[in-house]
């Protein structure tokens, strides 16, 4: 703490699940309350994310260096980015996600969900349970009850892609 | 379970994005899992849902067609910068189609007349329905008549059907009963009470239904002695009237206008103008202040010697207006019609706008 003064940044390790190691500024991380916590209360200066991978880690951190510089006057190019950034493959943005959850990052867990659902909005049935991963505990018989008894308020086709 | 290699989601961030979906695409995902099912049944689930998508703006018109067909209008932006209309049937099961009347709509829930008075809570977006009981006290059909107001009373967290009804026809033989009588229903207690009758006259007209505003109800009535018009606004917490100041502008005769929310704001516009390709509207743009009646005006050749309604706004700049049975979406930013693509057939009585939303209409205790 007495070591950092003014023009020297304090500089933090996070180690992602494949042991790889992010070394990035203190001040970038503080935006996820989970490790703001740990830096303020433990002042530890490496912390293992063994639960995330260092591929959705290296995302994470790209969104922090981005959200840092937002400015009243590059806020289009932001927005820009965010859409970019959630332009992955389902599977990917669904670990962002979780991630995101799970170091509360507040702001970008509302985009990440919002991006999520916007993803799974006109999914079949079946792709959601893959997407999910759930397995379906109802009986066929149920199911098709169900399926009768839930009126044909949908328009459109369902999407069978789990993308 | 077998870990596969993607994350599994907690719980909580799967009801963050689901609170998220647009209430249509919920419906199927009921069957899901037996997990998902009471999740997304669960009122709790359903009321925030309602609470985030409330503000989004997107909403749908519901009328009654000439086929007695209850129908709805969604409207879609087209990259040429247009409105698409795209028209849909409602199809209620076991409910014939005999509808007369759209007599108000709140949360996704929308209150139908059928023949003879008989009324019904629908949510068209989950075809749910749910039919409201007579009550023991209301007056005789044919021989009386009934306008409707429909909202929800945020301090009982209850919706309520409100019902202003006269006799229409004396025996001469028999003192005359002049009384608008007030009678007030509640989903949640599946109870009809009357209440003291109204203070004003109710002129009834095509557009007779209360207009929901701030939780409050809206008709324009009149007062007898002196003779003249007002908005009346009643209030469904404490079932009461009072009464809004309506636009300096306007003058004293309202006997050509209506009441319409647009933008969420309570209107009051006037079908045949002075010049007779003009209607004039005022918009209340901020609730009870007097001082913020602010007066626009719709300049069409098309209006000319018409009756011209207007439905509802459909962006900030465009409302749908109907010209003589005909839809028409007009931008005032460019003071023109736009080129719309319609499938809907005509328009008869009452429109109503309403957003897509999970509430069942079956609302008693404890839902």
């Amino acid at each position: 703490m007495a070591s950092s003064t003014t023009g020297e940044k304090k500089i933090l390790t996070l180690k992602g699940g494949d042991n790889e190691e992010f070394i990035l500024e203190e001040s970038l991380v503080l935006q996820s309350e989970l490790l703001k916590n740990m830096v303020k209360e433990e002042r530890v200066s490496s912390i293992p994310l063994p639960s995330i991978k260092s591929k959705t880690l290296v995302k994470i951190i790209e969104y922090l260096k981005k959200h840092a510089e937002l400015t009243p006057s590059n806020k289009e190019e932001f927005k820009n980015f965010e859409k970019e950034f959630v332009n992955v493959v389902l599977e990917e943005l669904l670990d962002i996600t979780v991630a995101v959850n799970y170091l509360k990052i507040n702001g970008l867990l509302e985009f990440c969900c919002q991006a999520v659902a916007d993803r799974i909005k006109d999914k079949s049935v079946e792709a959601v349970r893959k997407i999910f991963r759930i397995e379906s505990d109802f009986t066929p018989e149920e199911e098709s009850e169900f399926r009768k008894e839930t009126p044909e308020a949908f328009e459109g086709d369902l999407d069978d892609t789990t993308n | 379970m077998a870990m596969s290699k993607a994350a599994k989601l907690p719980e909580e961030i799967i009801i963050d994005i689901l609170s998220l979906l647009p209430a249509k695409f919920i419906g199927q995902y009921r069957c899901v899992s037996k997990q998902w099912c009471n999740l997304l049944s669960d009122p709790q689930f359903i009321k925030s849902h309602q609470n985030i998508h409330a503000h989004k703006g997107e909403e749908k018109l519901i009328y009654v067609s000439w086929f007695c067909e209850l129908q709805t209008i969604t409207f879609n932006h087209n990259p040429q910068n247009g409105i698409d209309i795209i028209s849909r049937t409602l199809n209620l099961q076991q409910l014939s189609n005999s509808w007369v009347s759209v007599a108000g709509s709140c949360n996704g829930l929308v209150l139908v007349i059928k023949r003879e008075e008989a009324k019904y809570m629908i949510n068209p977006t989950t075809l749910e329905y749910h039919n409201i009981p007579n009550f023991d006290l209301a007056l005789p059909v044919p021989g009386s008549c009934s306008m409707y107001g429909f909202g929800y009373d945020t301090l009982s967290d209850d919706y309520k059907v409100v019902t202003l009804s006269y006799y229409d026809s004396f025996d001469e033989n028999e003192p005359a009963i002049t009384d608008t009588f007030v009678d007030i229903y509640s989903l949640r207690k599946g109870l009809w009470k009357r209440l003291e009758s109204s203070p004003y006259d109710h002129p009834l007209s095509d557009r007779a239904s209360g207009v929901l505003v701030n939780g409050v109800l809206h008709w324009l009535v009149c007062r007898t002695s002196p003779y003249s018009f007002l908005i009346a606004a009643f209030h469904l917490s404490d079932e009461k009237f009072l009464e809004v100041a309506g636009p300096t502008g306007l003058g004293s005769n309202y006997s050509l206008c209506n009441l319409v929310v647009l933008r969420g704001c309570l209107c009051i516009f006037t079908g045949i103008g002075k010049d007779m390709d003009t209607v004039t509207c005022w918009m209340m743009k901020e609730y009870g202040v007097k001082e913020s009646w602010t007066k626009f005006t719709i300049t069409e050749p098309n209006l000319d010697r018409s009756m011209c309604t207007l439905l509802c706004s459909v962006t900030d700049d465009d409302v749908l207006l109907d010209i003589d049975e005909e839809l028409v979406v007009y931008n005032m930013k460019e003071n023109q019609r736009r080129d719309l693509m319609v499938d809907a057939s005509l328009i008869m009585y009452e429109a109503r706008t309403f957003m897509d939303s999970l509430i069942s209409p079956s609302f008693v205790e404890g839902n």
